[in-house]
């Protein structure tokens, strides 16, 4: 027990020498280093920010230019040429008491707001 | 004026920009992050590890709420990148290439703390150091690495049963 103390006590000891030891770079070299790097580190950060800046400005000129190219080119078209008349699919005319409502563009509704005119079902 | 109050007026200076003042920091604490490094991540990365910590430390500033605890704010950053520098390091080499590398580092001493220490865990080292080097509490030492006081202890007792048993295992 005794001898396991001492030992842990050397152990300690050692320890301690060791870990006294001064560092191989003096702190006001380490110093200076640190700093160096933060200098360097920060002016790539700016170096980063512009660039990302010019890389965000010359997307927004190319977009630019794009979309006047595009307005310029196409200034002149020709208006496209309505369908035939023979391929539009209008509706059958309704009588006058009956409205018509779209739910979208394949489902109408008739609201029928009088007497059907015509033949109803059954025969006397 | 207090050593610690000269520390939180320059984490305090350093805060707002002052890179002078950050460099009066590293100065001052250089030494003793360099020992606690050495302790963790071994004789050959800890300076490395220290000045990538305070690089890191410094683009971290906003993060340091209370400036009078800036050395044991620094001692944590430290600690977290000695553990990540083991674990990239462990990843790319095998471990008796560590040892060897370790042990060379020392070989006149009567007991080979570094190759004693590398027999141990991180975590194990960390509090080994701060309480037989630095003199610290467990309770200082659980705040600076992030831990409870019971773990603090535990890993305190793990290393001295491991240390003793290499001890024993070196005279055999």
């Amino acid at each position: 027990m005794t001898d396991g103390r001492d030992e842990m006590d050397r152990f300690d000891a050692a320890l301690r020498g060791w870990g006294a030891r001064a560092p191989r770079m003096p702190a006001d070299a380490a110093a200076a280093r640190v700093v160096e790097r933060i200098g360097q580190r920060s002016a790539r950060g700016e170096a980063g920010v512009r660039a990302r800046q010019w890389v965000m400005a010359t997307a927004a000129a190319a977009l630019v230019a794009l979309v006047a190219g595009a307005a310029w080119l196409w200034r002149d078209a020709p208006p496209a040429a309505p369908p035939a008349s023979g391929a539009v699919d209008l509706p059958p005319a309704l009588p006058e008491n009956v409205v018509q409502f779209w739910l979208d563009s394949q489902t109408p509704v008739y609201f029928v707001t009088g007497p059907l005119q015509g033949p109803r079902g059954g025969t006397p | 004026m207090t050593v610690g109050a000269d520390l939180a007026g320059l984490a305090r200076e350093a805060q707002g920009g002052d890179q002078r003042a950050f460099g009066g920091l590293v100065e001052a604490c250089w030494a003793d992050l360099v020992r606690f490094a050495r302790s963790v991540a071994g004789e050959a990365d800890a300076e490395d590890v220290v000045q990538e910590s305070l690089v890191a430390a410094w683009q971290d500033l906003a993060g340091l709420r209370e400036p009078a605890r800036v050395r044991a704010w620094l001692t944590s950053i430290v600690f977290r990148r000695a553990l990540r520098r083991l674990r990239w390091w462990r990843l790319r080499t095998a471990l008796d290439e560590v040892r060897g590398r370790v042990a060379s580092a020392d070989p006149s001493a009567a007991i080979d703390v570094a190759r004693l220490l590398d027999r141990l865990a991180p975590r194990q080292r960390a509090v080994l150091h701060m309480t037989v080097v630095e003199g610290m509490t467990d309770a200082e030492i659980a705040e600076t690495i992030r831990m409870a006081p019971a773990t603090v202890r535990a890993h305190r007792r793990r290393a001295r049963e491991r240390i003793a048993q290499l001890l024993r295992g070196r005279e055999r």
